[in-house]
């Protein structure tokens, strides 16, 4: 099952709000802000991978602060959805700042929701984490595909333009991350004695 | 790249990797940032520096040229106007000053120097007017305006709603009648706005929203051929009903019609709602017939039926084909789609209602739905929740607007439901109920004033008890720091925050309470304590805190001191570095 397939679609920002956010109406923004804070977060958190936590939140507000300032220009006419620019401009950001190297060392606590959670099986929670482990020993460029793809539900097209690349380099990234995914997967699942599928 | 590699991880739940939830205040954060004026990039920055040392004084006499273009040359823009109907929304340029337009708005504009006339017939319009101008919108028919709203230097909506369905036929053929059947809301966003209606002068704050019913007939001069011996400042409602028997008696139908409409604007009854559907059995009038037929058909107890048969109306034919054939679902549910789209949720909730009498659809369910919810409409909400299945998934449809669809209370007051909320029943009803509120509305006009003294009420006891709450909730001696000791409640800990740390000073605690924040990465909040912890009690560490959170808010000065405090340690410069800050320099 892909996450995709199950993750609850979200409600597109109504035409009202958005052209309030548009005119600087900080009411809309809230509303704009609570409405794809959650995906936003979960993106960037997914692309980090490894990273810090801190990290995350900072790119998370950055994300949204270039989304708000840049809104007057976004067409919603346009080809592009608003989540689907929003997704673009986190992704993009979040790819530039891992490239830069990390200043200082904090704590990876990046999976501790994962674990913490009570309600999770044990099963559940051990594919999660290999999940994690697998997604996050992609190489950068496949692992935004595969994110982007899998959690976000974008099209082939949509991605090459949110990464710049062409639509053919989206795939073979996106086969080749999910193959990769798919050998880890296959590789740890058995050691963990869990069947899946 | 096939298919096949779609399903090549088909065999794992990729859910099982969950992210956490996004942290709790983020959206305070990011407004706030995003308020904060951009600060222009070291990039930027430098190719500005770079810019000044090639074209020096170039660039001084560009300024000058630039500032007598804008100074000594500016003029008020051309003097122009024009009809405009926006077919899809649109934006409209009237010099400084521009509009949104919504798909269906039509409006007249004229502008003379700085001051522009537009009347708004009917849709939406968001406007953003110019320091410079002097904008005067009248909404509804020339002649018969509903509301007058001026305004300058401001940003506002304007939105003319129809209230039935007749009113596209009753407007072809008068303006009088045109203003017993539109209603006006204005949105003020930003600035101040005036507004008239009913000779009521009206000063619409920002933040606030004032809805203004059409004025009574009395208020207009009535046009004579349609309301015999009823002259300018009247509401004879016995004159409108003797010219209707007079009317019908010549087989002037269409014109008794309309006089008896009149009449009921000017005082509802069932009576008159009853005469109204006998006439519209004369006069053909279809769209009235099914406004006024069914309930008045109940209470009259088939006379209607009988004389629209004596008369030689179909009335068989009409409701069977309506029922079975001419029953039209996607016409109105496309309409209710492009109200919806527009923001124009009134009438995209009629619409989708409209639809539904025809064909019960899932999807035009949840369309009315989310109308229901824009608009606030507790009961209809909640009715259309259980229409769905009370589907957990669509509670956060209705929250966002304040409505908690799966627990709503019922409504304390009682009146027709969805399905009998039609005029006459709202009148033998006594006008209870939410759905009755529009009727009520064009038949109460005189309470204009009141109802918005009632909301501005509201609004101020809303505000009271929020400014309660948060300081019942903030009432804290760091909450007090924080806020600058803001409020009742922190005056008794201004001394402390005034003088010298006291041997009680908790430098331990707000260090605590701050490497939380930092970890959280609310970094201003982070900062204050430490600051206090600082007061305190001096501590290195507390200081390199208080440094990474002042690099964090971008906040150059004080990064600059904590770092020269600090010993102006080289390593300690890279903390800065990536928030564009040079603490060294």
């Amino acid at each position: 099952m892909t996450a995709a397939a199950v993750l609850p679609r979200r409600e597109p920002l109504d035409q009202l709000t958005l052209r309030r956010a548009q005119q600087g109406d900080e009411r809309a923004w809230r509303v704009l802000v609570e409405q794809y804070q959650q995906p936003i977060h979960a993106l960037i958190w997914r692309l980090l991978a490894k990273r810090s936590r801190h990290r995350c939140e900072d790119l998370t507000q950055e994300t949204f602060v270039r989304v708000l300032r840049a809104l007057p220009t976004f067409d919603p006419t346009g080809s592009a959805t608003l989540q689907t620019w929003i997704l673009t401009i986190a992704t993009r950001l979040t790819l530039n700042e891992m490239r830069r190297p990390e200043p200082f060392a904090l704590p990876d606590d990046l999976d501790a929701p994962a674990s913490e959670r009570a309600d999770a099986t044990a099963d559940r929670r051990r594919l999660g984490e290999a999940i994690a482990a697998g997604v996050g020993a992609l190489p950068d460029a496949q692992r935004a595909v595969f994110v982007l793809r899998e959690y976000h539900e974008l099209e082939y097209s949509e991605i090459a333009t949110a990464l710049e690349i062409d639509l053919g380099t989206v795939k073979s990234r996106l086969a080749r991350a999910r193959a990769a995914l798919r050998d880890h997967l296959a590789g740890a699942l058995p050691e963990l004695g869990v069947r899946h599928g | 790249m096939d298919e096949n590699d779609d399903k090549l991880l088909a065999a794992y739940d990729l859910t099982a990797w969950d992210a956490p939830p996004a942290p709790a205040g983020m959206v305070d954060r990011i407004v706030e940032r995003a308020r904060m004026p951009a600060a222009p990039s070291m990039k930027a920055a430098w190719k500005w520096k770079r810019a000044v040392v090639i074209v020096g004084s170039a660039t001084v006499a560009l300024a000058a040229v630039a500032a007598l273009v804008v100074f000594g040359t500016e003029r008020a823009p051309q003097n122009g106007g024009g009809l405009v109907r926006a077919t899809n929304a649109q934006r409209l340029d009237i010099g400084p000053s521009f509009a949104t337009l919504d798909a269906g708005t039509e409006l007249h504009w004229q502008r003379r120097g700085t001051h522009v006339d537009v009347v708004q017939l009917k849709g939406g319009a968001v406007w953003n007017v110019s320091a410079k101008d002097t904008l005067v919108i009248e909404t509804g028919s020339p002649g018969a305006t509903v509301a007058s709203v001026e305004a300058t230097g401001a940003s506002l909506r304007t939105e003319v709603q129809m209230l039935n369905r007749t009113d596209a036929r009753v407007i072809g053929l008068g303006s009088a009648v045109a203003a017993l059947v539109s209603i006006t809301t204005v949105v003020v966003y930003e600035g101040h706005v005036k507004a008239t209606s009913n000779g009521q002068v009206v000063n619409i704050q920002s933040g606030s929203t004032a809805q203004f019913p059409p004025s009574a007939p009395g208020n207009q001069p009535p046009e004579s051929q349609y309301a015999v011996g009823a002259g300018p400042g009247t509401c004879d409602t016995t004159l409108l009903g003797k010219a209707a028997d007079a009317d019908h008696a010549q087989g002037n139908y269409v014109d008794a019609l309309i006089e008896l409409k009149l009449s009921y604007a000017c005082k509802a009854s069932a009576d008159t709602a009853a005469r109204i559907s006998i006439e519209a059995c004369h006069a053909n009038d279809r769209p009235t017939l099914d406004q006024f037929y069914p309930l008045s058909e109940r209470s009259m107890g088939g006379v209607i039926y009988s004389e629209c048969k004596a008369a030689g109306f179909d009335t068989d034919a009409l409701y069977e084909s309506k029922d079975k054939t001419a029953c039209d679902e996607k016409t109105p549910r496309q309409k209710g789609e492009d109200f919806l789209n527009n923001g124009m949720d009134t009438a995209a909730l009629a619409s989708f209602e409209q639809s539904l009498e025809c064909k019960d659809d899932t999807q035009v369910v949840k369309m009315a739905y989310i109308a229901a919810c824009r608009l606030k409409s507790k009961d209809k909400a909640v009715s259309y929740f259980k229409r769905l299945g009370s589907q957990g998934s669509l509670v956060q449809v209705c929250m966002r607007w304040g409505i908690d669809p799966a627990n709503a209370p019922p409504s304390p007051v009682t009146g027709p439901n969805d399905a009998t909320c039609d005029e006459v029943s709202c009148v033998l009803d006594n006008y209870k109920g939410a759905c009755c509120t529009p009727f009520k509305l064009v038949h109460d006009s005189q309470n204009i004033p009141l109802m918005i003294e009632g909301a501005k009420r509201r609004d101020r006891e809303l505000q009271q008890k929020k400014l309660e709450q948060q300081n019942q909730a903030t009432c804290d001696e760091v909450s007090c720091v924080l806020n600058n000791n803001a409020g009742a409640c922190c005056a008794k800990y201004k001394k402390t925050a005034a003088t010298p740390p006291e041997p009680t000073c908790d430098a331990a605690g707000a260090r605590s309470k701050g490497e939380k924040f930092l970890n959280d990465g609310q970094d201003t909040q982070a900062l204050s304590l430490f600051e206090l912890s600082l007061k305190c009690k001096p501590d290195t560490q507390v200081m390199k805190m208080a440094y990474i959170a002042t690099c964090r808010l971008k906040n150059a000065t004080k990064a600059k001191a904590y770092y020269a405090q600090l010993g102006a340690q080289p390593s300690l410069i890279q903390v800065c570095k990536r928030f564009g800050i040079d603490p060294s320099q």
